[in-house]
């Protein structure tokens, strides 16, 4: 007899098309379009934002898992408890796969010269040169920060509906729009470039500031599907 | 200690009321049937029951403690119903190897007669199935699941007469197997009456009826015959509802009947019978205002 946690990882680690099919075929289509490009354009040593549709397929992953998952564990009668804690066992593990495939793939871009045509795919901006192991752990933050963005979302979906989502979004897009608004009537945005100047974060205390705002996402989605329902 | 245990349960959603005061509890190991209309209150009864819904006010047991959150509870529960949603890719072994690692008392093998006598591709993606092939998944599922407390909410949607006959047969050998509380909720009322212990009726989100199914029997009668001598005899009598056919009338009546009704109702010259369960159920839900204890 496993755990309910446990049950609940392995129901979502069967379906290996959402965790690993789907999002290394949308990654490595990018990589070969532009790979091709190198081969035939031959331009010298470019870089691409290939990278970026993994970490958004993970954001939409995120979102569609409770859709697809929520209601059919509470309807096995899981406790909302052991059906978050089992989805984000589930996903870590996937998504530490994913961040050691990167890496091993990052490792080998650049002892290839980007693939023998100056090819930067699976480098991060001002990570070229640090290593593997800050490149692992770099990709795994920006991964689970991804994908817990989407949870809250898919979270905030299920607990509140579509009113709901429209409702924050409006909300988000009100106070964001006014707050640079503000900013912009007052002139402070030399204060504020400014400011983000003088912090000067460096890579390993950048992912450190999204680790901490991935457990906050990863705090607020579990108190919203505490409170979610399944009508029917 | 009860299987289930509601006190003044009531849900509602902006002033409506699904459920209104439902108070009931269930016994271990007996087989209660949850009848009403559509849109009676039943499938909201059942999900407040697993804590997949939060009851307005009242107070829901299962197994002696409130559900929310308690997984030495909802261990015990399986619950199908018509509507259950199952993930995009999963396969019909898919749900049933995680049902089987989620209860106990799993039965691997009732669970592979059943894939044999319903017909049921295990390879098959649950997406894929026709209506009648995804309830006998739920159907599986929840017999298999040998579940202390397991609701069927209308399991049979799109099944065949033949399907249902094995879903019946198999409930009961399962159920002499190994006892267990089981709830079935359903429309085809004559179908499953034979099978029901108890019976609860629901009605616009309140519990009319609370009563064992042997009681029933005698809880209400028919009486038919020329109109004006059925008219005659109904004097004073507790009418559920009336069926005129020319000078021919039925009239449903609730209350015993007894020997000496019967005896009166022959020397009259009219057929008296006990209502079937589901004429007594149409006739207590049937009306437009609801049914009201005493109401003539």
């Amino acid at each position: 007899m496993k755990s309910r946690t446990a049950t609940v990882a392995l129901m979502h680690a069967r379906d290996k098309w959402t965790w690993l099919f789907i999002p290394w075929m949308v990654l490595l289509s990018s990589f070969i379009v532009n790979f091709a490009i190198g081969l035939i354009a031959r331009p010298e040593n470019f870089t691409t934002g290939g990278l970026m549709s993994i970490l958004i397929y993970m954001l939409v992953a995120g979102i569609v898992v409770i859709h697809q998952t929520f209601s059919f564990a509470l309807g096995l009668c899981i406790t909302r408890r052991s059906y978050f804690a089992g989805t984000v066992a589930a996903a870590g593990g996937y998504i530490l796969l994913s961040a050691v495939l990167l890496a091993v793939l990052l490792l080998l871009e650049q002892a290839t010269e980007g693939w023998g045509v100056g090819l930067h795919f699976f480098e991060l901006p001002y990570l070229s040169d640090s290593g593997a192991g800050l490149a692992l752990w770099t990709f795994f933050i920006l991964l689970l920060f991804m994908f817990f963005g989407g949870l809250t979302i898919g979270s905030l979906f299920r607990r509140f509906g579509k009113q709901g989502l429209l409702f924050f979004f409006l909300a988000a897009t009100l106070v964001f729009g006014g707050w640079t608004a503000v900013v912009t009537a007052m002139d402070w945005w030399r204060g504020v470039g400014g400011w983000l100047m003088k912090l000067d974060f460096t890579i390993v205390q950048t992912t450190f500031l999204l680790l901490a705002c991935t457990l906050v996402l990863a705090a607020v989605s579990y108190l919203l599907l505490r409170r979610a329902t399944v009508q029917a | 200690m009860h299987a289930a245990e509601l006190k003044g349960l009531t849900k509602s959603y902006g002033g409506q009321h699904a459920l209104d005061g439902i108070t009931l509890k269930m016994e271990e190991n007996r087989i209660y049937g949850l009848l009403g209309r559509n849109g009676a209150g039943k499938t909201t009864l059942m999900h407040v029951l697993t804590a997949q819904l939060f009851a307005t006010s009242g107070e829901v047991k299962v197994f002696g403690s409130d559900p929310f959150e308690n997984e030495e509870a909802l261990r015990k529960i399986c619950f199908i119903k018509e509507s259950q949603k199952y993930p995009e890719n999963f396969r019909v072994c898919d749900v049933l190897a995680v049902a089987s690692s989620l209860y106990p008392r799993w039965s691997a093998e009732t669970a592979e007669q059943l894939l044999k006598e319903f017909r049921l591709p295990q390879n098959k993606r649950v997406k894929k199935l026709s209506r009648g092939m995804l309830s006998a998944v739920g159907i599986i599922v929840g017999l298999a699941s040998r579940a202390e407390l397991t609701l069927f909410d209308e399991p049979y949607l799109g099944l065949d007469a033949v399907a249902r006959e094995i879903f019946y047969r198999n409930l009961i050998q399962e159920y002499a197997e190994l006892p267990r509380t089981i709830v079935l909720s359903s429309h085809l009322i004559d179908e499953v009456s034979g099978l029901l212990e108890h019976i609860y009726l629901i009605d616009r989100g309140r519990l009319i009826l609370d009563e064992e199914a042997e009681l029933l029997r005698s809880r209400a009668y028919s009486v038919a015959g020329p109109a004006a001598k059925v008219d005659a005899f109904l004097g004073g009598r507790s009418v559920l509802g009336k069926e005129q056919l020319g000078g021919f009338l039925r009239a449903s009546v609730l209350g015993e009947l007894g020997e000496g009704g019967m005896a009166a109702a022959r020397t009259a010259g009219l057929e008296a019978a006990p209502l079937s369960l589901q004429q007594l159920v149409v006739q207590m839900t049937g009306n437009e205002a609801g049914y009201e204890e005493g109401s003539a």
